[in-house]
């Protein structure tokens, strides 16, 4: 069959693996007058106390109230379902999302803190960064990723087999991304302790849906750019991280994962037979020894198949196919296959610097043990399970613990996302924007445009929308110097509409290196993918 | 099959070596991990666990 020149073309060029996050937290008002769901008191307290810029939203939504984009980073927060939902901005490493979404997690300490102090004696408000109540209720901690329309369009429409794969590589990482449970929910079979906080809540394995039957892989169109060769992945799957080393292989895995798809390399002899028992199974064997059958047949442990994974991504990596598209992702890798490797030998005290799962599972076992709880169905085993990621500094446990644990990014790299924005995508433009127009020139806020109020001579405003299509345009490096000249929001303004006309519109994508080209169509023929049929033919 | 077994000598080498060695810069190590958490989760285990877990219960979300 001969390849149309579309998709020799899709074949020959990978979009870098931008990343964002929308994660929801668990926020109560606790008093002694008070007793459950005080979500939106404590969520709509604690908003108060954010300084970003109201964005506008012109309809009601429950799940989008109040949203403030923030002058200092470019991301934004808001109130969805009665949860405090923090978003970073968009970001091109998984170094710099650890460092992120850490900067997202301190900005809501301050907010809490600050709405604490408004408290009345007795009264506060706790934040737990997790990702379900032990009720059955269960809200989440979502990654996204930017991909290419084409990829977007073979995942969901045209090849089940790498929707498949993704499927197998997520359920298998909860090894690694998972933050751990006391107990199970949702009708799942009795466990003391499980892996993955989600694990219970996935009953399928792809759909719309986020609030009930919840999907392994969400099929949630909404690319959040007005680029139409570009798409964004909505990932619903995985735990809220607090542990820097877990938090940066769970994005990092993914970027590599979903890269090696649009690379069209996507191995079917890794897909699982059932996913959703394979989670399940997974989940709830802290040994790690469970096994789940591949559609080859094998029965593999999630620490075996991830390992094959990471074989996949080794030979891709090697060819330096992701210089730009992922960065570091040696690095990443590395670190991936080490930490797997030493799950496989058991080395527990060492990876409860890295995995939340083990590192919360070690606390309980010490309360368990030293105190007067009485086991891991006791209401005290469940109480620490919360306790793990109270934001609150003096009794969350993972904070308390935060010294010991393994970093990858440091206290100065967090602070300083804490006010600034990445300088590399077009959250940049974002928060320079904000900080120049402020609440009352700002009339409309998005991820992929800007509406300001521009006073006129007259006395009237005069409107002014800039649209930010691709998240990777509008940069410092592109515009920083626009900013440093005493211009006014107008004159910027100006300049930006100006330039979106002469900004050159391909810099996203990463053409592969002739050399390359060849070195992976050498690989591919182990594998015998009909895309890397291709490669050799365009090789 | 389609992929290979794990090459354990290789990445043995490589985990220990570039791994360990590229990041062990940028992390910070300590020697007690779990002792800081000690008088937190003896706090903890002095309350009302029941009544923490009834006043902290979430409506469902994404």
């Amino acid at each position: 069959m001969t390849p149309s020149i579309g998709h020799i073309q899709r074949c020959r060029q990978l979009v870098p693996k931008v990343c964002g996050a929308d994660v929801e937290l668990g926020n109560s008002y606790l008093s002694s007058h008070t007793a459950g769901e005080t979500g939106y008191l404590a969520s709509k307290l604690l908003l108060r106390e954010i300084p970003g810029i109201f964005s506008n939203s012109e309809s009601y939504d429950p799940q989008d109230r109040g949203r403030r984009f923030l002058a200092s980073n470019g991301g934004c927060i808001y109130i969805d379902l009665d949860h405090l939902e923090i978003c970073i901005p968009e970001v091109t490493d998984a170094f710099q999302y650890v460092a992120a979404f850490h900067a997202m997690l301190m900005l809501a300490r301050q907010a809490m803190a600050a709405a604490n102090a408004r408290c009345p004696a007795g009264e506060r408000i706790q934040v737990l960064a997790n990702n379900s109540d032990g009720f059955c209720n269960s809200y989440g901690g979502h990654l996204n990723f930017l991909l290419s329309r084409a990829t977007w369009n073979d995942i969901f429409h045209r090849k089940p087999h790498y929707l498949a794969f993704l499927v197998a590589f997520q359920v298998s990482s909860i090894v690694v991304t998972g933050q751990g449970k006391v107990g199970a929910e949702n009708g799942a079979d009795p466990v003391d302790y499980q892996l993955s906080q989600r694990a219970d809540f996935l009953e399928t394995v792809t759909g719309l849906q986020t609030t009930h039957n919840r999907p392994i892989v969400n099929s949630r169109d909404e690319s959040l750019c007005t680029d139409g060769e570009l798409a964004r992945l909505h990932c619903i799957f995985y735990d809220t991280n607090l542990c820097h080393v877990a938090n940066l292989l769970k994005c990092g895995g993914m970027q590599i994962v979903l890269a090696l798809l649009e690379a069209g390399r996507a191995n079917p002899a890794l897909i699982l037979n059932d996913p959703l028992d394979a989670v399940r199974r997974y989940s709830h064997d802290p040994t790690l020894t469970a096994r789940a059958r591949t559609a080859s047949g094998r029965r593999l442990t999630a620490v075996e198949l991830q390992l094959q994974f990471v074989e996949e991504a080794r030979r891709f990596v090697d060819t330096q196919y992701l210089d730009g598209v992922v960065p570091r992702a040696g690095e990443i890798l590395d670190l991936y296959q080490n930490t797997l490797e030493k799950l496989q030998a058991g080395e527990f005290d060492t990876l409860a610097k890295r995995l939340d799962w083990v590192l919360k599972k070690a606390l309980i076992e010490k309360g368990i043990s030293d105190k007067a709880c009485t086991g891991w169905a006791s209401p005290g085993a469940k109480h620490l399970d919360h306790l793990y990621s109270s934001l609150d500094p003096g009794e969350g446990l993972y904070w308390l613990c935060e010294g010991g644990v393994e970093k990858v990014t440091d206290r100065a790299e967090i602070e300083r996302f804490m006010c600034s924005p990445p300088d590399d995508t077009r959250a940049y433009t974002r928060a320079m924007l904000l900080r120049l127009a402020g609440a009352k020139f700002a009339a409309h806020v998005d991820w992929d445009s800007m509406t300001f109020r521009i006073p006129s001579r007259s006395g009237w405003y005069t409107t002014r929308r800039l649209d930010l299509p691709d998240p990777l345009s509008h940069t410092k490096q592109a515009h920083g110097a626009t900013f440093e000249h005493g211009r006014s929001l107008a004159e910027i303004l100006d300049v930006l509409c100006g330039d979106e006309l002469t900004e050159p519109a391909e810099t996203r994508l990463v053409e592969l290196h002739p050399e390359n080209t060849s070195k992976l169509a050498a690989t591919s023929s182990e594998n015998g993918d009909d895309d890397h049929e291709i490669s050799r033919t365009t090789g | 099959m389609r992929f290979r077994e794990p090459r354990d000598n290789e990445t043995r080498q490589r985990s220990d070596g570039e791994a360990d060695g590229n990041l062990a810069s940028m992390r910070e190590t300590g020697e007690s991990l779990f002792e800081a958490a000690d008088a937190a989760i003896n706090k903890a285990l002095s309350q009302d666990s029941l009544s923490f877990l009834n006043n902290t219960r979430q409506q469902g979300g994404q």
